[in-house]
């Protein structure tokens, strides 16, 4: 098993490192890039919990080979607050009440952000289905749609407050 | 107290941000330099004897620190049911070994250990260890494995435990009866189906001690630990992580044994985490039960006597099966006044995955029967079914069959009448679609078994500048347990949740506060840091009355300061707490708060004083629409509507009742490990089907407050209660819809087109 | 996970060469959402994993003589958001839709589920009603045309040589839902979404005179080792006027079609019985205007 190189720009910053030609996506960025809120639960495109943003598309990063991002943008949940502010996102989940366990929210999140930066006004049945590919077992998803639907309505704010705040 | 500021809000939660950002650390989240990875070798067969284990091989790999078997294991022997408990019941005593030695009695029960430089090192190492099975007979049918001449999975016979239920006089009761109702009820294993798969690191410090960070319901297994090493419990240290989901899997021993050996082995730190097939080959599952039931009521409606024959299938090892089954026993005749009840219970093993501890713990089964038999004697009988319900539901200061008196409110006549308001009217049914509706109320108790003598203990301390420590050993399972903490302290102390941090779930630096499990932390430790809160609240008033020259009750702390009520004066808090620290008065409280105790039960229960501390009622609706071609059934809505006590945190609340009812509606309708002759065939989340954004209602929630529950403020549990019913409440929609009584679960679609068929 | 080697060429000369020099120990990756399932379960052990997923010159969907041409990279995403499709073969845009989750449609391609050859694959069952065929090359450069239907063997099996790759997938322009072609398709899973297909049918039908069948194509997925056409159904329908009492006959026919088995999602017998309410529903449909 030969070594590859792998370059791609990981939340807007360039990577270049070594990977196994057998890691996944998900691999690289938890093991590798540290990004511990990229979350494996099932580790085959069962659950979503390792929902990322690839080139503007939301995937699974264990269904995805590492070097399969060779040369393009993987965004995960850290990078919605390279600004260091919240994203409103994530500011209507916490008021919204949409996060119990937690463990499904970094995926979750992202499947949102990929289907509003398509269409910023969804219905609540076109906000079903694109979260339909992430799993949840605390919630029963009624509130995790009301988060989305707040967004997507325009009743979170917009500029949200420091993350450190 | 006075009015209530911030108790009953819809308060956020101090872990939710950390949460949206992605900060959280979960058992699978922390790595140590220089750690090693663990795998776990499983048996491949239901029931075999194991002749020889080879494991030179995979020692001899390059990278490979550590193979462990049975006979490495310095005590390899651990009672599987109790969890985190100091009483000693005594009641019913099994045991299991760590590793298996010469024999294995389920698919997948663990076999050997291995620590290595890497994964990939570990799983080539797994696959160099050579076992020689002999397979033996098996038995997979708790009814088959009852007969003596089953194959015995463990000496002494099959039957693990009984329990029995005698209240009046049974056959008098039927005779009675005007009408009687007779149904034998089945229900399937569950999942739990977690979205955090099973993990976590061990490390070993300068100190000695094995330093244990999982994801775990219960950090008291470190005692189960140390027992297995061989050391003193005070050298096993187990951090929690906040919990990825648990509903009772994360109750018994997951990863940490296996941590703990290796690193005891190779004083390294060492990393395990689950893969989604091997979590659910390891943990328990929900009980399938056989249930028999027979219920008689009065032609005025009156309910005259109801008999239950309970058969639970245990698995391979005993775990929390015992006790599983004397809930079902307990809750077996529902909420209901009876004067003539008798319930008997048996739990069998067999050679199938143990079954152990899943929300509602035995609740759920028997309220899908004994909520399907009352529908039916309402049909029976004429009557309408919220009408029937509402004569037999029992009332405060009643007792049980098992003889325990009913304390708090019983709001079922309202929880029932509002969540059937709240469905609305029928819907019209489109062509080729039967639509129904249905209710189920259900009983579920909060806290721990009374014999078990519970407690929790908190410690709540204010800093110089009047910020606030609370801490306690609380596990996080993500129900906002240590969050509704917060708001308590923040109520009672007057101090901004902003300025309080809490510590939890740490068995050396946090008091314990016992398990995560039976609905008990709200009711256990909410109880434990209000009482702590409310002696530092004195210590602070006493000072301050002093200061003020004014008596303490006049007193109050809002917002951190001490104001007199009358509203002319105030001081910072800050000032009182320099003052208490200039005095050498203590700024802290240590509180600890025991539930009521009960003796040890025998197996025959009757004339029982107490078996659980309280309860919570609540009932569900359903409306259904049922595809008459396909039998795909559709759950347009559900309403779920529960007597709580007193709300803490709304969000929290509804969040646990619209969750609870959506696991309910899986168990319902989709989920089941299906195992075929111990092989559980669902053995992904491709398989194992859960419900998805697109198969679930909107759940409307219904809370009312009596006010009567024994946790903080009056506050009820609902963590398991707000599954109960659902189940129940959705086959009878499906009755409503098809005309067809659905006796076993899940209701696939399969199920219903057969039973159209027939007609 | 199974350990390999990896490369991602850049040409599909490049492909050709590389898997006509492994002789089958290469497997294609496009988009994985299969493959790596397969990878990490041990169940296929590859030498080499030839990542095809940027020759995006193989992901399109045009008209061209007639045709609908679909790229074999083309996701399964883009199936379902195509003006063209939706014009020109619903059906296919339908079963995209319907197709596991919107994760893993971003990923998926066409040409990956086809020669993941499983027996409820989702493209599969209205392609073979719409009388595609994929075309597909060799490392010889010799090209041939394959018919959906034929392209399967057994269950996660096609006919394509070690050396061969499926290039495009094409059927007739006019296939459906246009003037006098009607086209309907059913799918019936245990969840709403993210759900193998218990039972899937596709049927397009050139009608004249509003109901008479002048041709009709009809498929069925997840009722046989592989995706099927219906011979049998088909037979009933052809030259025949659209009645209640001809749909019954078809319906009634479809057992001769199908050879179906019990698995965890359902039996053999409830997969006869929704084969045909899943035919009658369709047929149905089009009888309404499709």
């Amino acid at each position: 098993m030969k070594k590859c190189t792998l370059h791609m720009i990981v939340n807007g910053e360039k990577v270049s490192i070594e990977v196994s030609p057998n890691s996944t996506l998900l691999d690289v960025l938890r093991d590798k890039l540290n990004l511990m809120e990229v979350k494996e639960g099932c580790g085959q495109g069962d659950c979503g919990a390792c929902t990322v943003i690839l080139d503007g598309k939301a995937v699974n990063s264990c269904l995805t080979l590492a070097m399969q991002a060779e040369g393009k943008e993987v965004t995960t949940l850290s990078g919605l607050n390279k600004s260091r502010k919240i994203h409103p996102l994530q500011k209507s989940f916490i008021s919204h009440g949409a996060i119990q366990c937690g463990f499904c929210t970094p995926g979750m999140i992202m499947s949102a952000k990929a289907l509003l930066d398509k269409n910023p006004h969804p219905t609540r049945e076109e906000i079903k289905v694109a979260i339909s590919g992430n799993l949840c077992r605390c919630t029963g998803y009624k509130k995790i749609v009301e988060a989305i639907e707040a967004v997507a309505r325009g009743k979170e704010e917009k500029g949200g407050e420091d993350v450190t705040a | 107290m006075s009015q209530l500021k911030l108790v009953g809000k819809p308060a956020q939660r101090y872990d939710a941000k950390d949460k949206a950002l992605g900060i959280t650390r979960y058992g699978a989240d922390f790595t140590i330099p220089g750690m090693l990875y663990a795998r776990v070798l499983r048996s491949k067969y239901p029931s075999a004897k194991i002749l020889s284990i080879d494991t030179r091989e995979a020692e001899r790999l390059p990278g490979v620190k550590a193979v462990i078997t049975a006979r490495d294991v310095p005590y390899n022997e651990r009672a599987s049911n109790v969890v985190g408990q100091t009483t000693e019941i005594g009641a019913i005593q099994a045991t299991q070994p760590v590793l298996a030695k010469d024999r294995v009695r389920f698919l997948g029960e663990p076999v050997a250990l291995i620590a290595a430089e890497s994964l990939e090192i570990a799983e080539r190492a797994m696959n160099l260890i050579k076992i020689d099975y002999e397979e033996l007979p098996a038995v997979f049918e708790p009814l088959e494995a009852m007969k003596p001449s089953s194959p015995p999975v463990h000496k002494g016979g099959n039957v693990l435990a009984r329990w029995k239920i005698v209240k009046g006089d049974i056959e008098e009761g039927f005779k009675q009866a005007d009408v009687i109702t007779e149904n034998t009820y089945y229900t399937q294993f569950q999942e739990h189906a977690y979205m955090e798969l099973e993990g976590g690191v061990a490390w070993l410090s300068d100190d000695g001690v094995i330093n244990i960070r999982l994801t775990t319901q219960v950090i008291e297994h470190y005692r189960d630990v140390a027992k297995i090493l061989g050391i003193p419990e005070s050298k096993i240290r187990v951090i929690g992580t906040f919990i990825g989901g648990g509903f009772g899997g994360k109750e018994d021993v997951t990863v940490e044994t296996f941590l703990a050996l290796l690193t005891w082995k190779t004083k390294k730190p060492v990393k395990l985490v689950y893969t989604r097939e091997e979590s659910i080959l390891a943990h328990s599952k929900r009980h399938p039960f056989v249930m028999r039931y027979k219920t008689g009521a009065k032609k005025n409606g009156e309910l005259a006597a109801l008999k239950a024959e309970l058969i639970s299938d245990a698995g391979a090892y005993a775990y929390l099966s015992a006790w599983v089954l004397l809930y079902a026993t307990v809750h077996a005749s529902g909420p209901y006044d009876i004067p003539n009840v008798r319930v008997s219970s048996k739990t069998v093993y067999t050679n199938n995955i143990f079954t152990s501890a899943m929300r509602c713990f035995g609740g759920t089964q028997v309220c899908f029967a004994y909520e399907s038999q009352m529908d039916e004697l309402a049909h029976k009988l004429g009557m309408d079914p919220l009408k029937f319900r509402e004569i037999n539901y029992i009332k405060r200061e009643k007792r049980l069959p098992v003889g325990q008196l009913i304390k708090s409110e019983v709001a079922l006549p309202e929880t029932s009448s509002r969540a059937w308001e709240a469905l609305g009217g029928p819907k019209k049914s489109k062509k080729g679609k039967r639509v129904g509706r249905g209710f189920a109320s259900g009983m579920q108790s909060y806290g721990r078994l009374t014999m078990l003598h519970d407690s929790s203990r908190a410690w709540v301390g204010i800093e110089m500048d009047a910020s606030l420590v609370i801490r306690t050993g609380v596990p996080d399972l993500g129900g906002g347990q240590g969050s509704s903490l917060v708001q308590i302290a923040s109520e009672v102390l007057g101090i901004p949740g902003k300025d309080i941090s809490i510590h939890i779930t740490d068995s050396s630096l946090t008091p314990l506060a016992g398990t995560t499990t039976a609905t008990r932390q709200l009711y256990m430790s909410g109880n434990a840091v209000l009482k702590a809160s409310r002696n530092l609240r004195e210590i602070i008033l006493n000072k301050a009355s002093r200061m003020f020259n004014v008596p303490g009750e006049e007193l109050d702390l809002v917002d951190k300061k001490v104001v007199v009520k009358k509203g002319e004066r105030e001081m910072p808090l800050v000032d009182i707490v320099k003052q208490l620290a200039a005095d050498g008065i203590r700024r802290n409280s240590f509180a600890m708060f025991n539930a009521p105790f009960s003796e040890a039960l025998n197996s025959e229960m009757e004339q029982y004083k107490r078996v659980f501390p309280d309860f919570t009622f609540g009932t569900q609706a359903a409306e259904v629409e049922v595809d008459e071609e396909t039998g795909k059934v559709r759950v347009t809505r559900l309403v779920s509507s529960y007597d709580v006590g007193k709300v803490i945190n709304r969000n929290s609340l509804e969040g646990q009742m619209e969750g609870g009812a959506i696991m309910g509606m899986g168990y319902a309708l989709l989920e089941d490990i299906k195992p075929a002759k111990g092989v559980i065939q669902a053995q992904d989340l491709a398989q194992y089907l859960i419900p998805t954004s697109l198969d679930v209602p909107e759940v409307k929630t219904v809370i009312l407050e009596s006010g009567t529950g024994l946790g903080p403020f009056g506050a009820k549990g609902i963590g398991e209660p707000s599954m109960t019913p659902t189940a129940a409440a959705i086959a009878n929609a499906i009755y409503d819809a098809t005309g067809v009584r659905f006796t076993s679960l899940p209701i696939t679609p399969e199920k219903i087109v057969t039973a159209l068929k027939k007609g | 996970m199974v350990e390999f080697d990896y490369i991602a060429p850049e040409t599909m000369d490049e492909v050709l060469e590389i898997i006509s020099r492994l002789e089958g120990k290469a497997s294609l990756l496009a988009g994985g959402t299969n493959l790596i399932p397969n990878l990490r379960n041990n169940k296929i052990k590859p030498e080499l994993v030839v990542d095809i997923s940027g020759l995006s010159d193989f992901s399109y969907i045009r008209e061209d003589e007639e045709k609908i041409k679909i790229g074999v990279l083309t996701s399964i995403t883009e199936l379902t958001t195509s003006e063209l499709l939706m014009k020109q073969a619903k059906i296919l845009k339908e079963a995209s839709g319907q197709f596991a989750n919107p994760l893993v449609r971003n990923k998926a391609t066409i040409g990956g589920n086809l020669a993941d050859a499983s027996p409820a694959a989702d493209t599969a069952v209205p392609l073979i009603a719409l009388g595609a065929k994929v075309k597909t090359i060799d490392s010889a450069y010799e090209m041939r045309e394959i018919r959906i239907e034929e392209l399967f063997s057994a269950p996660n099996q096609t006919l394509l040589k070690e050396d061969e790759v499926i290039t495009e997938i094409e059927f007739p322009l006019l296939a459906s839902d246009t003037g006098n072609i009607k086209s309907a398709y059913e799918k019936l899973g245990l969840r709403n979404a993210m759900a193998i297909s218990v039972v899937s049918v596709a049927i397009v039908a050139k009608l004249r005179d509003e109901r008479y069948i002048d041709e009709v194509k009809v498929a069925l997925g997840a009722v046989a080792p592989k995706p099927i056409r219906a011979q049998k159904v088909e037979n009933v329908l052809k030259g025949e006027t659209l009645s209640q009492s001809l749909i019954e006959k078809s319906a009634e026919a479809v057992s001769d079609d199908i050879n179906p088995i019990s698995d965890i999602r359902a039996s053999a017998d409830y997969r006869r019985m929704m084969s045909k309410v899943l035919l009658k529903r369709a047929l149905n449909k089009i009888d309404r205007g499709g």
